[in-house]
């Protein structure tokens, strides 16, 4: 009450109370009671703001703030109970749509109070600390509507059941969902939880329990998982739609959990359709599929790569061991590469390029191609293969394309030296017979090996390409000089190796016919005239020859190995020979001399010679004639040496033998190098060192190791420690 | 919201109507209140708030309201260096009034939120209690001495140090 005269103001003493009129504080308040009741009763439309808000503010400057926040509170309570009471007729969905509508009428009478309440708002609520208006109307709407006991479980029972009925496919009212949900996350986020959320969950586990069980039983691994990405979908958009956003993840994890975690081995090991049906099948959308899925569940995806890797093993180990494939080393190869391919394709398309997926498929090829011993031969061959002719009119982007993979193989292999000594003994034959298809192919997977194992391993390869170019050029040389005098003698085309870069085995000196001879010595002359003090040895395992055969139906060009010309030439002067004599006469190795005769009598359309008996195998006492009969519809006929084979056994052997003999240095040289730099170790240490320096070329054998060991000490590059028999010293 | 061209009526509780523009009505959060939920259509009554009194506030909330957009026109050029010196000024004359109305100021100031205004007219009558005698402030405010003699004696002897003249 506000004065009117100017004098005469009355201010209260802190220490009394001077209380104004009592009846004041009453008229006001019921001032106030009856417009609440108005506002709950939709009859706002007559109510003065400013006069209820005067009255409330001075209700409260005049000390009665207490009385009117109890008023509030009473009248307040009155009206829900009023509204509780009305909703207990309801049910189902007409329940829910009360609910909501109620709520909606309260929070409109809400803000209404506040408006008028305000000053009480912001000055005897803070100061008391009291519950504000607006959380009061909220927490009077939450213990006396949706709190009494009937209605808590009729809205969650509702709610529930409304969300079965979505899931079984019924249409339900979504924004009336929205509504309620939202109310309850108003109340508060406990209130959300408690009174929804947490049942929601628990029903919805057992739901999907239900379902995942009937699924699993009815349907096929790539059709489970349909059906579980689906409801995953489902019950994000259902958050999305009337749920809070708090809940995604809770329910996403119980979908997880029962419909794929639950069953995660039963979906890969499915027979018929699990997880190594998809691979053989290349499905990559049912692959991908449960990448995505399992990706969601710990554990997971180590499954699926676990069962993945030890397939690919599997069928890697099945691919090298197979006696079938051993036959064809290209076809062997190009499985191999095959099976790469497949499986970067699955990882790509349907496992997002995974680097544990990358890894475990590199560690799977690591073991496998290293069972077959024979590996790194193979793959020199397929190389080999590849640059006489499978690389044929290929575009350049192409080639690199086959060297890369080519390379991938490589560097799995665990003895690379071994794929050294072949390349070189495949790589020599190429360059000799000139049966190279590209020489940039061939520079360009020796950079690509120079890259990945240092330059040691390509120095003696690019020898050999130089001593190509430099044997060009010598022959240019002489018959620049000698070229008259030659005159009549067959041409000679001459490369000269040397001796380090080329694996060549040294060939025991096989009579060259006369005619060839003379030609041949003055080539010598001319080189050892230009070049001091070095030696030439003629490989006659590894030349070719041109001659001219007179057959009764035509002339021929025949192409032959140098050991063929040797035998040839012997029927200019005799009609028949025995397989002993010719050996006595060429003196070729018996081995090569039988392979030799093989490839001029047993081979149809090149069968320039006769053979009595006509089986394939040579005995010392067959006969060979020369071949009058012999045609073909080529002029020129080729027989020469047959490509590089896969090796026999006991080439092989030896092989294999050499390797482990080059091994033995370059062991000696690591353990030298490492007890240089440490003085003292000990013996396992040693070995461990060493496997590490050495593992880039092969992996050492550590009783190879000790016995290396051995060998240094006696040779006194090392000691053993007296006390110690484990312990070695570095002798300077 | 309005521009500033548009005017409100209020009434105040003697029943007269005064008329004040928008940016003057914005000083008042209680009004702009009332203006934001229930529109501008109506007269706003304020029956808390005598004439005498309500005209004070009008010329306030004018004067405020001028000087804020003086401000914000030039970016402070027309107010200049010594504007908000100005304003203090010109608030110091405006309260100076009989208490009475100063009080009804307050109160006013109270009831519509004007904030600088509460805090002005607060500041002014704490002005004029600071440094007084007990009795002096007596004078002032009319107000009763209500201690027995002993209460006051008590008092005393409690709050010496306040009583000390430095």
């Amino acid at each position: 009450m506000s004065a009117q005269k100017k004098r005469g103001f009355q201010i209260e003493a802190f220490k009394h109370r001077v209380v104004v009129d009592p009846k004041y504080a009453d008229k006001t308040w019921k001032v106030l009671e009856h417009a609440i009741h108005e506002i709950y009763n939709h009859n706002a439309s007559g109510l003065s703001f400013e006069e209820l808000y005067r009255n409330a503010y001075n209700m409260v400057l005049h000390k009665f703030g207490e009385k009117l926040y109890s008023g509030l509170a009473m009248t307040m309570t009155y009206h829900l109970k009023e509204i509780s009471k009305s909703l207990e007729a309801s049910q189902g969905e007409i329940f829910l749509e009360e609910v909501n509508r109620k709520w909606a009428d309260h929070n409109k009478a809400l803000q209404m109070i506040r408006d008028i309440l305000m000053y009480m708002d912001r000055t005897f609520i803070p100061s008391t600390h009291k519950t504000p208006v607006h959380e009061l109307g909220l927490n009077l709407w939450r213990d006396v509507v949706i709190h009494s006991s009937k209605a808590q479980a009729r809205l969650r029972d509702t709610l529930l059941d409304l969300i079965l009925r979505e899931r079984n496919g019924e249409v339900i009212n979504r924004g009336l969902m929205r509504n309620i949900t939202k109310m309850l996350m108003d109340l508060g986020y406990s209130v959300y939880q408690d009174d929804f959320e947490k049942h929601f969950l628990e029903v919805s586990a057992d739901f999907y329990c239900l379902e995942s069980q009937k699924f699993i039983e009815s349907c096929d691994c790539g059709d489970y998982l349909k059906k579980a990405e689906r409801r995953l979908n489902e019950e994000i958009e259902r958050v999305s739609h009337y749920l809070d956003s708090s809940s995604e993840s809770k329910i996403t994890n119980v979908v997880e959990k029962e419909m794929i975690e639950s069953h995660m081995l039963t979906l890969v090991h499915m027979e018929n359709s699990g997880l190594v049906n998809m691979l053989v099948d290349d499905k990559y959308e049912d692959l991908g599929r449960m990448y995505n899925l399992f990706h969601r569940v710990p554990a997971g995806l180590s499954i699926v790569k676990e069962v993945m890797t030890s397939y690919i093993r599997d069928t890697g180990k099945q691919l090298v061991t197979d006696p079938d494939r051993l036959r064809d080393p290209v076809d062997f190869v190009q499985r191999l590469l095959d099976l790469k391919d497949k499986y970067d394709k699955i990882i790509a398309l349907a496992f997002h390029n995974d680097k544990t997926f990358q890894n475990a498929l590199n560690s799977s090829f690591e073991y496998f191609i290293n069972l077959n011993v024979r590996s790194p031969e193979f793959i020199s061959l397929f190389v080999d293969d590849k640059l006489r002719r499978g690389l044929k009119g290929v575009g350049e982007e192409d080639v690199e394309v086959v060297l890369d993979k080519v390379m991938m193989l490589f560097r799995y292999l665990q003895e690379k030296d071994v794929f050294e000594k072949y390349y070189k003994q495949h790589l020599a034959k190429r360059l000799l017979s000139g049966k190279t298809v590209s020489d940039d192919a061939e520079r360009s997977l020796i950079v690509k090996l120079k890259t990945e194992c240092g330059y040691q391993f390509t120095s003696k390869l690019e020898g050999m390409f130089t001593d190509m170019k430099t044997s060009e050029d010598t022959i240019q040389g002489f018959y620049a000089c000698h070229g008259a005098e030659t005159g009549d003698s067959p041409t000679l085309s001459v490369h000269v190796l040397t001796t380090g870069s080329w694996p060549t085995q040294p060939s025991p000196q096989c009579n060259l016919p006369v005619e060839i001879l003379g030609v041949c010595e003055k080539f010598r002359s001319y080189y050892l005239g230009t070049h001091n003090g070095r030696r030439l040895s003629w490989q006659t395992n590894m030349g070719t020859a041109d001659l001219k055969a007179t057959f009764k139906g035509q002339k021929h060009e025949l192409n032959v190995s140098t050991y063929q010309m040797c035998v040839l030439m012997l029927f200019n002067n005799a009609d028949g020979l025995t397989c002993k004599e010719i050996e006595q006469a060429t003196r070729i190795p018996l081995s090569d001399l039988k392979r030799c005769l093989q490839s001029l009598a047993c081979v149809k359309g090149k069968n320039v010679l006769r053979k009595e008996p006509m089986s394939k195998d040579i005995a010392e006492d067959d006969a060979f004639f020369f071949n009058d009969k012999f045609t073909s519809k080529f002029i020129k006929v080729k027989i020469g040496t047959v490509v590089a084979q896969r090796e026999s056994e006991p080439e092989n052997i030896e092989t294999r033998q050499r390797v482990e003999e080059d091994r033995k240095p370059q062991i000696e040289a690591a353990i030298v190098r490492i007890m240089k730099a440490r003085r003292t170790l000990d013996h396992n240490n040693i070995v461990t060192e060493v496997t590490k320096q050495l593992q880039s070329r092969f992996l050492p054998n550590p009783v190879v190791i000790k016995k290396r060991i051995e060998s240094l000490i006696e040779r006194e590059f090392l000691e053993r420690d007296k006390l110690d028999r484990k312990l070695y010293r570095y002798l300077a | 919201m309005a521009s500033s061209s548009k005017t409100i009526t209020v009434v105040s509780s003697d029943g007269d109507e005064f008329e004040m523009t928008m940016k003057a009505a914005e000083q008042s959060k209680l009004i702009t209140h009332m203006l934001d939920e229930f529109g501008v259509s109506d007269k706003v009554p304020l029956y808390n708030v005598n004439s005498e009194t309500m005209a004070k506030v009008m010329e306030y909330c004018k004067k405020h309201a001028d000087h804020e957009a003086a401000k914000e026109e030039d970016g402070g050029a027309a107010i200049g260096a010594g504007g908000e010196e100005e304003l203090k000024k010109w608030d110091d004359e405006f309260l100076k009034v009989e208490n009475g109305l100063l009080f009804n100021i307050i109160l006013a100031a109270n009831y519509l939120e004007i904030k600088s205004l509460l805090d002005s007219s607060c500041q002014a009558v704490a002005d004029m209690i600071k440094g007084k005698t007990p009795e002096q402030i007596r004078e002032i405010f009319n107000i009763k001495n209500d201690f027995t003699p002993e209460e006051e004696a008590k008092l005393r002897s409690e709050n010496e140090w306040a009583f000390q003249e430095d």
